[in-house]
């Protein structure tokens, strides 16, 4: 009974809230950052092809 | 050799209509993931000329705007919802309003990992984080159409929350098992669904509340909202 007061004080329970929240988008942040990268910025175009930018490949074209 | 195309590029997989062509993407997204790995790629381009390129780690600054946005957008929904709760526990419609918070916040977080990747993610945990997205989105939507049911009218018993949400399970199951052909019938026509229902319940609730001046205005911001959700919804449906 005592441990349902604590857990339902609005103070405890937006602490706790706050921190799962702090703890997914953290996750979040990891896998959005363990991504591979080519170290060139690939933009798609109209056409269904890619251009590459960045990286000393500008305006070169992927087929 | 993989061929590359601006379909890899996309940055949300929904936009792919034939449920082929969208295991074939996730297939597509493990393969040049795999490709990623080696310490050296072979670049081919249009004008026949190689470019040999080292893969590494993202760097955190290439991260784009658009993956902050997401995650302040969904954290700050989950804490307003989770205020209300905090001081109205035994409220049905504080809960129900908590639950649109947190599966909010699970939908674009989910979202904002993968839509913004440089190229590929692992085509399992895409496909996890697609389906984590998805079915926040139908729990977002029960969660909605019940709040409305129950927020700030009264509208009728239980039974109607629980078929809200036994439908988005039923929504989420063929979501994972791919029941349908076509995206449309497995994720765009059941929000849709939830979309227009939500729009029915803002007029019920608004004739409900025509001589309560406090509830009107409690119906005024939610029809708010429920016309920004429905014309954004129907803006990113393909053609």
């Amino acid at each position: 009974m005592a441990l349902r007061r604590t857990l339902l004080t609005p103070r405890f329970f937006l602490m706790l809230a706050s921190t799962l929240c702090l703890v997914l988008a953290l996750t979040s942040w990891h896998i959005a950052t363990s991504t591979p990268s080519l170290g060139i910025h690939l933009v798609p175009t109209d056409n269904g092809a890619i251009e590459m930018r960045g990286g000393g490949l500008e305006n070169v074209l992927l087929p | 050799m993989v061929l590359l195309t601006a379909q890899d590029l996309i940055e949300e997989p929904d936009f792919i209509k034939d449920v082929a062509d969208y295991k074939a993407f996730f297939a597509k997204q493990s393969q040049l993931y795999t490709l990623l790995q080696q310490p050296e790629v072979l670049l081919h381009v249009e004008s026949g000329k190689h470019y040999l390129i080292k893969p590494k780690i993202r760097e955190p600054s290439s991260v784009p705007h658009t993956f902050y946005f997401q995650i302040i957008c969904g954290a700050v929904a989950m804490m307003i919802g989770m205020s209300v709760l905090a001081y109205n526990f035994s409220s049905t419609s504080a809960r129900l309003y908590a639950l649109t918070g947190f599966s909010f916040m699970l939908l674009t977080f989910s979202a904002a990992a993968y839509s913004s990747r440089e190229l590929a993610l692992q085509g399992d945990l895409f496909r996890f984080l697609n389906a984590v997205n998805h079915g926040n989105a139908f729990i977002f939507s029960a969660a909605f159409v019940s709040l409305l049911w129950y927020y700030p009218s009264r509208l009728g018993g239980a039974k109607f929350p629980a078929l809200a949400f036994a439908l988005g399970a039923l929504a989420f199951l063929s979501e994972i098992f791919l029941w349908f052909d076509n995206n449309d019938l497995t994720f765009r026509y059941p929000i849709l669904l939830a979309l227009l229902t939500s729009l029915i319940l803002g007029i019920w609730q608004w004739v409900a509340s025509r001589k309560d001046p406090l509830r009107r205005a409690a119906v005024k911001w939610f029809l708010l909202t429920l016309l920004l959700g429905l014309s954004n919804s129907v803006q990113n449906f393909p053609d």
